[in-house]
Formats: C-alpha cells, sequence, structure tokens
C-alpha cells in the first residue's frame, strides 16, 4: 500500500493551511507536502514549522524550494532548525524550481545537473557538521559550518523532470517527487529506478512521490481554477517530456504560448477536458482513488492529494481518506 | 523603558523554547531572535516561540538583506503576524562582514551599501504598512546608519559607552516623533563571575570593537587601544590571543556587564540620554542562568526604569 499525503502551497491563505495542520493526523494523511509558490503567499520555513508543530507523527516536506533563489547556507540552517522541531519528521524537498518562474526571474543556469548534484552533496555534508569551502554557479561557501557536533541526517527528495535529472536522482536523492500523466510517470519511475541500480547508497531505495493536481468535482470543485492549474503545470513540463506523451500536442504548444505571453488565466480558456484527464486526478471519490491505485501500482511509493483546492474541499478531502483508509482496510 | 533579550540560537530548541518562557513570565518585554552567523533559522524559532509565549514581543533578526531579499523579510514578517497575531518586530542591518563572506555574500560595492540598506529598508517599510503594530529598528553604528534609521520606527545601536551613544542620539534631529533610540549591546549582568574574568561578555565585546567603523574609532579616539588587535585579527582571526590584546576598559565601552545593582545605575544614565529600549545581547541569554537574572533586575527595576 502507498502513503497518501496533503499537498499544500505557499499561496494558501493561512486559515486552510492551519485546518489542514490540525486534522491532517485524525484524517489518516501520512505527510504534508509544501510547495513554494515563489515570494508569494506565506513564508515556506515558517509555514511548515507551523505544521510541524501541529501535528505530532507525520512527515513535513517542502516539495520543493528551488536552490536557484535561496543560499545554499539558508537552505541548510532551515532544514537544521526544521528537522529540529519536527524531532526528525521534516524531508527537505529541493529543485532548481519551475521552468516559469527561473524565466521571470531571470535565472539561466548552464550546468543545471551538475548544480542540483553539486548542492545535494554540499547540503549532506553540512548536515554531518562538516566544514565546507565551495564555489559554483549557485554556491559560494568559504569554510563555512552548520556548527553541528552530532550531525543529522535528513532526507532529500528531488523535484524533478527531465531525463538527466531523473538519472540524477536515481543516483543521489532519497526520494523524488513527481508530476505528469501516467505515461511520463512510468517513464520517470523506470527511469529513477534504472539509475539507482548498482549505486552504493545509504538508502536502497528511492521513494518515488506522485504529485498530481487533484480536482474533487464531486464536492464543487471549481473548474476554471482547475483549469490555470493544469495550464500552468503544461507551461513548466520540459519539451523532451512532453514528446514522450500522446496527448494533442497542438492545442499544448498554443496553450503553452498563450501562457508564456499572457499567463495562466488566458492559457486556461485552451484547456479542454482532456488534457484536465491527462494532467491531473478529477471526478468522483472512487474514481480519483481508483486513480491513486493505479499510480501506486506503476511503483509510487506515495500519492499527494492537492491542490487545487476549492469547493467543500475539506470534505472532499476527509472523503478521500476515508475511501484510502477503507481500501487499506482491504 | 522597554526591555528585551537576545535568545541564544546555539542550544536546542527545547532549551530556546524554556528561555523565552522564562523571559515571558519574567516580564521581558521582548524576546529577540538572532539570525545568521546563528546556525538556526530565525524566524521559524520565532514561530515557534510565538507559540510557546502569551505576552512578550518577539523580535526576529538582526536580518540581513544582502541574505534575504526586502521582498522575502516581507513575506516571513507578513506570515508570522498573520499566523501568530500582530506582536513581531524586526532588526535589519548589512551584517558582520567577515562572517557573511563564509556564506558567498559580500558588501558589493561599499560607496552604495549605506544607499542599498536605505532602500530595503523604505521597501520592508512600504511592505509592512498594514501591520501598524509591526516596529522596524535599524541596527546601525556609523554616522550615515544612523541617518538611514530616521526612515524606520527605531535605531538600535551595538555599543554600551554613553559618550557614543549620545553623540548617536545627536545625529537623530530629524527623527519622527513616534521614533524608537535604543541599544543592543554585548551584555552580562548578575553573574557570580568577575566581568574581567568572563570570556564570553569580553569575546562578544571585542567583535563590536574590532567591527568598529574606523570613523568613529578616530572620533572616540580608540585607534590606539583596538588597531593592534585589527591587525592581528586580519592574520589569525578572533582568538582569545586578540581579546586579551585589547583592555578591558576599553571593553568595557562595548559592553554592559556587572551586579544588578551597578547596571541600574547605568540604565538610569541610558534612560536621561533618550534610551527607550535596551537588548540585552549575548552572552545574557547564553544560559537559562542568564535569562533568570535579567528577570530578577527587571523585578527590581520597576519602580525607578
Amino acid at each position: 500500500m502507498y502513503r497518501a499525503s496533503v499537498g499544500i502551497t505557499t499561496s494558501m491563505n493561512v486559515s486552510a493551511t492551519k485546518w489542514i495542520g490540525e486534522n491532517a493526523e485524525s484524517l489518516g494523511v501520512d505527510g504534508i507536502w509544501v510547495g513554494e509558490d515563489i515570494g508569494i503567499g506565506q513564508e515556506t520555513s515558517i509555514l511548515v514549522a507551523d505544521l510541524l508543530t501541529r501535528t505530532n507523527t507525520i512527515r513535513v516536506g517542502t516539495g520543493i524550494i528551488p536552490i536557484s533563489i535561496h543560499n545554499i547556507a539558508t537552505i541548510a540552517r532551515t532544514a537544521l532548525t526544521l528537522n529540529e522541531i519536527g524531532g526528525g519528521r521534516y524531508i527537505q524537498g529541493i529543485g532548481l524550481g519551475g521552468m516559469q518562474d527561473l524565466v521571470r526571474l531571470g535565472i539561466q543556469l548552464e550546468k543545471p545537473v551538475t548544480e542540483l548534484r553539486m548542492n545535494t552533496l554540499v547540503l549532506r555534508q553540512l548536515f554531518k557538521g562538516e566544514v565546507v569551502t565551495v564555489k559554483s554557479e549557485l554556491m559560494n561557501l568559504n569554510s563555512f559550518s552548520l556548527k553541528t557536533s552530532d550531525g543529522v541526517n535528513i532526507p532529500i527528495f528531488f523535484g524533478v523532470r527531465g531525463p538527466q535529472m531523473l538519472k540524477l536522482a536515481g543516483e543521489i536523492a532519497d526520494g523524488v517527487i513527481l508530476s505528469g500523466p501516467i505515461d511520463y510517470l512510468k517513464y520517470a519511475i523506470d527511469a529513477i529506478e534504472k539509475a539507482s541500480e548498482g549505486q552504493k547508497r545509504q538508502n536502497k531505495i528511492v521513494e518515488k512521490v506522485v504529485w498530481l493536481p487533484t480536482i474533487p468535482t464531486f464536492k464543487g470543485g471549481n473548474e476554471k481554477l482547475a483549469k490555470r492549474v493544469v495550464a500552468t503545470v503544461i507551461a513548466d513540463t520540459p519539451t523532451q517530456v512532453l514528446d514522450l506523451l500522446d496527448i494533442d500536442r497542438e492545442r499544448a504548444d498554443k496553450m503553452r504560448r498563450v501562457f508564456a505571453k499572457s499567463g495562466s488565466k488566458d492559457a486556461a480558456e485552451i484547456v479542454n477536458q482532456d488534457l484536465i484527464d491527462t494532467f491531473a486526478i478529477s471526478g468522483s471519490c472512487e474514481h480519483m482513488v481508483d486513480r491513486f491505485d493505479i499510480i501506486n501500482k506503476i511503483g509510487a511509493s506515495e500519492v499527494i492529494l492537492g491542490p487545487p483546492f476549492s469547493g467543500e474541499w475539506r470534505e472532499a478531502m476527509a472523503e478521500i481518506f476515508t475511501e484510502i483508509l477503507h481500501r487499506r482496510k482491504d | 523603558m522597554d526591555w528585551g533579550i537576545a535568545i541564544n540560537l546555539r542550544e536546542a530548541v527545547s532549551e530556546i523554547v524554556k528561555k523565552a518562557q522564562i523571559a515571558d513570565q519574567g516580564d521581558i518585554d521582548n524576546i529577540w531572535i538572532t539570525d545568521y552567523p546563528a546556525t538556526r533559522f530565525s524566524p521559524a524559532l520565532a514561530a515557534i516561540i510565538a507559540q510557546n509565549t502569551e505576552k512578550s514581543r518577539i523580535g526576529v533578526g538582526l536580518l540581513s538583506p544582502l541574505i534575504y531579499s526586502a521582498a522575502h523579510i516581507v513575506q516571513m514578517m507578513n506570515t508570522l503576524i498573520l499566523t501568530y497575531g500582530d506582536r513581531f518586530d524586526l532588526l535589519v542591518g548589512p551584517g558582520d562582514r567577515t562572517r557573511l563572506q563564509e556564506i558567498g555574500v559580500g558588501y558589493g560595492n561599499i560607496s552604495t551599501l549605506v544607499k542599498r540598506m536605505e532602500e530595503s529598508v523604505k521597501d520592508i517599510r512600504e511592505g509592512l504598512a498594514e501591520n501598524k503594530e509591526c516596529r522596524i529598528f535599524v541596527g546601525a553604528q556609523g554616522a550615515r546608519m544612523i541617518q538611514v534609521s530616521t526612515n524606520s520606527d527605531g535605531i538600535l545601536l551595538n555599543y554600551s559607552d554613553p559618550e557614543m551613544i549620545r553623540w548617536a542620539f545627536s545625529l537623530l534631529k530629524n527623527r519622527e516623533t513616534e521614533f524608537e533610540m535604543g541599544i543592543f549591546p554585548p551584555s552580562l549582568i548578575g553573574s557570580s563571575k568577575a566581568c574581567s574574568e568572563h570570556t564570553g561578555i569580553k569575546a562578544s565585546a571585542a567583535v563590536v570593537a574590532l567591527g568598529l567603523n574606523p570613523s568613529i574609532m578616530k572620533m572616540f579616539r580608540l585607534e590606539e587601544a583596538l588597531q593592534p588587535a585589527r591587525t592581528k585579527m586580519r592574520e589569525q582571526g578572533l582568538t582569545n590571543d586578540v581579546i586579551e590584546m585589547i583592555d578591558f576598559n576599553t571593553l568595557s565601552r562595548f559592553s554592559l556587564c556587572g551586579s544588578i545593582e551597578s547596571t541600574m545605575e547605568y540604565l538610569m544614565k541610558y534612560k536621561d540620554l533618550g534610551v527607550k529600549h535596551i537588548v540585552f545581547g549575548p552572552p545574557q541569554g547564553a544560559t537559562v542562568e542568564g535569562v533568570r537574572q535579567l528577570v530578577k533586575a527587571r523585578r527590581k527595576s520597576y519602580n525607578s526604569i
């Protein structure tokens, strides 16, 4: 059986995230993942700290923090703090950041794969308490250390998509947060497993977490909002990933052009039901959990519910987790 | 006068929370959570302290706009206030140059540093304009940064010498009426150990003294007392040998140390100078006992300061 978690983003309001923190464990949720909408809404580490203190047993992770916009020392110091606040329940999710965000911020990396590899290794060194001197496209540390005498073991998960990044994840990450259509997920999970074979890794198994937009239409989910989220996901999907998919490519490309020119609201007008079904999970409670089961069968160890949250989302969330727990018992 | 304590972030979170609770229950007005070069991230700890205390206001910082963008600092403060209520203040400033270099952050063009700080303070103030209770302090030392602080809600100077404080406050003629003048010196009051033998207070005072702006050093005739130690520090960092090169009287100009009774006399002098806000800096908050001693002093001060 798979872990079932809830995903939230920093752009959600405080009352919604507090409700999730206060109710997650009683709903049977296995974890909470926080996605950073760069510069928007709540500050990521404060939100994560709040969720860690509102829960007692479940994992809380970032999914993800972009290494391209935060100083690596800040990421390490924050991770150390959150790991301690959560008594070891914190997971450090990192990635480069969404393609659209990087373009907007004018960030362009010459060697993104190398950079993610180096940043991961440096984080591990810092978590062990080592003194690090390193210089790269994103990092410039000079004899910096976290001054931890014992060292800490904080799992590092990647939020990545492209083939080289998936290979890197299989080689060095403790887990990967994936998003995309079923066909892509099969490909990605296979790529990660192949890359992880034969590696001298501390954790032999790379966790595969799948996070798709979920739209519980049985409780009045807002279709317009869903289309905007799907538009953003498609716009952020690398071309080589889209090439793997059997989708209406002409429509998808048109949508990406509109997104680049005028944003998600206009792009959402081009998103049709086929694209929603491909890039999101929507429908009745039973149908949505059926999809989670399928995702688990292709190799995912964890699925994440939401966002977007609209309509009677609290009731929808309760029903979905009840159904998941019911099937677990069976 | 408002009393504050800087909580040391070196210890475990449980100990940090315990110290904050003692301060909160002991009527300390402000608990300051310092950030880098501490190895913990202060905004996340401010969240935990807010959950575990009731009355004290919580100060975040010093946060350096050279590490975090003004927008990010605004986001931190807004999140804390939205989640835990309007009981947070902020201290901003460039931060220690040497320690910033360790994480690849530089002062950049030194001639524009003050201007950049000024712009950051303005942006932060604009971003937090709706949170009327949130005070933004500027950590300052030299004349130009002191001037920049007039764009904020208050200033915190990191020295303790009345002559230097008087000079700094004399530069603040254009301040708004609500502007708060304060100090944040290394402190140790109520310790059973003699100040001249306490490594912690001497080291903290030395950090401030050796980082002193050259123009202030000249103005207050401190070159002779500090220059040899500064030269040595460039060679070997801040070692005990370097600290011992500075005579104790000089270190005392950068720290507040002594019995509770003698501290009261100093606080009266500060009050007369116009100090409205004092933060007892490290090593006062380094131990639980240090926090307890400050609470004891606070209770003794009620009728006078």
